[in-house]
């Protein structure tokens, strides 16, 4: 009798941070192989933080699953058919699809990895008859409406924060065209573990703003903050929620779903408290102005390195506040089959910013100098939106 | 007319006792910083020479013409300093980022876009100009020899930003959709470009220079990369605030710097998990490449 042989599964994208949570949550949980073409064959440095994420998860990366694990050079977009010899040997029958261009502003690149990579890719498993494309795209691939994002494909799309949602939004329709049974994942901005904070991402979404922070507000103290702070709930989701909710929508979900992977919204931090949780261990100003609109902030009269913060952050941060609202109903039947989903909470949050900072030599040592600066307590101004200049130039004379 | 060969010697070179107290690593920083200024002027002459034909008045285009006879001052300023304080200097453009610009701007001119021109030559350059001769203008980090030649440069670059200002303010006044257009334009060429070389690390200037790159360090002049990105930073925003931008672009403008190599906290080491990264340095693969998208 012959050995039952594993299946095979491609993953692109399996050398950056979701990617790589994916192979981590698959070697862990499934008996799969994973093919993953990658633009520049390093076992080690793939591995090294796959291996991670799979001890955080209590279990052992040996070498049974390193084995399970095989890089091949990514071939050209129009040369994809040069995987039909490794997809061969490993019995591929699936395709995950995470990589692709995060750059919001390089439209060429945005374009051409998320829309035309992802064109070829599915045309590619179509013609090799595979059993599923998964696709990774966002959350905010609708663009900025004002109503329940449904699971569905977007149909009627609102304006696009950045090239990137469209392009998200494109190969989505891309995928659900081609014939090829599907699953598309829609994760909202992803942080870190919600038991230990720990994170090995790029400096990406909340992960941006707190890099911002780091290098422009501890240098100084400053007695006064200004910040973009309405209160609406962020739509974060902790990566050990997003592995969970993965692995259940993988095993369970039906052909040609599309899941909103998002946090509970009644237990998600506004702005406001992200900000001030972030002030409160950080800089503790003596006031701190909250505007409901960029368009509000004096960026002209700020402190230039809190001006510097707003712009270089300001993509994200206008992202974060627009009020998401979603369908849940594929998480909420994977809940209702016993998936564990770890919703992002202030508490959870507070646990990867207490782990960022603790991480950081450079708060350490502001910290040290700064912190008999601190103020013990805060007032807190709001600047109401759409607030008259005459009024908001008051609310500025008075508080200074 | 001046003749530049023969510029007076300005009141720049006082002997100083602390020049000659500075270790070798401080001469070569020095060395590599100037090489790389001199780089940035050739590349202004030529800039302000190609724009003249833009130009619209004789006045402004005499005005052209008189700012990059500056520019070739300060090369010589820039090689005398290095004569009298005994560090090589490399009078020619070895930096690619230059060359890069100037591909840029020549591009600007060839579709007479007057605005991209003098947004990358007047705001983009100048701005980070401005930062570096400010950086070297402090005497207390450098020695008073090259915080003079320093200073010198630095009051000519803040006329030529403040003439900047004043020639994009009126084109702004004229067709303010059109300039922003030359703004975003020139922003995503150069300010990439920029940026990269607020850098310890090189692709070919310290071979050229026979320095070791890697014994480079901006402690030398009590000071840090990342507090020079930072400074140019809001120094390029306080510029674009001047000229009066719409914030709305200016803001989605920075927020694309945000994907920059040089803007990334585990290269720049801030982090624990990011501080063992090696950045390779001097040729192909070296950490001076450009922006680099974040695919």
């Amino acid at each position: 009798m012959s050995e039952r042989r594993a299946r095979g599964v491609l993953l692109t994208g399996g050398s950056g941070y979701v990617g790589g949570l994916i192979a981590a949550t698959l070697l862990t949980n499934e008996d799969v192989r994973i093919v993953a073409p990658v633009r520049k064959v390093d076992r080690d440095r793939f591995l090294a933080p796959v291996a991670a994420e799979v001890r955080m998860a209590g279990a052992c990366f040996d070498e049974a699953m390193a084995a399970r694990v095989h890089l091949v050079e990514f071939p050209d977009r129009e040369r994809l058919d040069e995987l039909d010899a490794v997809m061969d040997e490993h019995g591929v029958d699936e395709i995950i699809h995470c990589a692709g261009c995060l750059d919001y502003f390089n439209s060429e690149a945005l374009e051409q990895a998320n829309v035309d990579l992802t064109s070829r890719l599915v045309e590619y498993a179509r013609r090799r008859s595979v059993a599923r494309f998964i696709y990774l795209s966002t959350a905010f691939s609708v663009g900025y409406v004002f109503r329940t994002i449904p699971e569905a494909l977007h149909t009627t799309p609102g304006k696009d924060p950045t090239e990137y949602t469209r392009t998200k939004r494109e190969a989505e329709a891309i995928i659900a065209a081609s014939g090829v049974p599907y699953l598309i994942l829609r994760p909202a901005i992803i942080i870190g573990d919600s038991r230990d904070g720990h994170y090995s991402g790029k400096q990406y979404g909340l992960y941006q703003l707190w890099a911002g922070m780091e290098r422009l507000l501890c240098r100084e103290w400053h007695p006064e903050v200004h910040v973009l702070a309405p209160r609406q709930p962020v739509q974060l989701v902790h990566q050990d929620a997003f592995q969970s909710a993965f692995l259940a929508a993988y095993r369970y979900l039906p052909p040609d779903s599309i899941m909103n992977l998002v946090s509970d919204l009644e237990t998600l931090p506004d702005m406001r408290s992200l900000w001030d949780l972030w002030l409160g261990a950080c800089l503790r100003p003596r006031t701190t102005f909250y505007y409901e609109n960029m368009a509000d902030i004096p960026l002209r009269a700020i402190n230039g390195k809190q001006r510097a913060l707003l712009a270089l952050a300001s993509v994200n941060l206008q992202i974060a506040s627009h009020p998401w609202r979603f369908e849940t109903a594929n998480l909420d039947s994977l809940r209702s089959r016993g998936m564990s989903f770890a919703d992002a909470t202030t508490g959870t949050v507070a646990r990867c910013q207490d782990l960022f900072i603790t991480e950081s030599k450079l708060i350490q040592e502001f910290l040290a100098v700064h912190s008999p600066s601190f103020a013990a307590e805060t007032a807190q101004v709001v600047i109401p939106a759409a607030a008259a200049d005459v009024a908001r130039g008051d609310l500025l004379a008075a508080a200074s | 007319m001046e003749n530049i060969a023969t510029l007076p010697e300005p009141a720049a070179f006082p002997e100083t006792s602390a020049a000659a107290e500075r270790d070798r690593g401080y001469y070569n920083l020095l060395s590599y910083i100037v090489s790389n200024a001199i780089a940035g002027e050739i590349m202004a002459i030529e800039n302000y020479s190609e724009m003249v034909q833009l130009m619209p008045t004789v006045e402004e285009k005499i005005e052209t013409v008189h700012q990059a006879k500056e520019e070739c001052k300060h090369i010589l300023l820039l090689s005398k300093l290095g004569h009298r304080l005994d560090f090589a200097v490399q009078k020619r453009i070895v930096e690619p980022q230059w060359n890069n610009i100037r591909k840029h701007f020549s591009a600007a001119v060839g579709k007479g876009d007057l605005a991209a021109c003098l947004i990358t030559q007047d705001l983009m350059t100048e701005t980070m100009a401005i930062m570096l001769y400010r950086t070297l203008g402090k005497q207390e980090d450098t020695d008073s020899t090259t915080a003079s030649v320093a200073t010198n440069i630095l009051a000519d670059e803040l006329e030529h930003l403040g003439i900047g200002i004043a020639r994009i303010k009126k084109l702004l006044a004229v067709d303010a959709d059109a300039v922003h257009d030359s703004l975003v334009w020139a922003h995503h060429r150069v300010m990439p470009e920029l940026f990269s070389m607020i850098s310890t690390s090189c692709h070919f200037l310290c071979d050229e220079l026979n320095v070791d790159c890697g014994s480079l360090s901006l402690t030398e002049i009590r000071n840090d990369i990342e507090s020079l990105r930072v400074e140019a930073l809001e120094q390029y925003i306080d510029t674009l605030d001047k000229v009066g931008f719409d914030s709305t672009v200016t803001n989605a403008l920075i927020a694309s710097m945000a994907s920059y190599r040089e803007m990334d906290r585990h290269v720049l080491g801030l982090s624990r998990a990011g501080s063992s990264e090696s950045v390779p340095c001097c040729g192909p693969g070296s950490a001076n490449n450009g922006a680099a998208s974040h695919c």
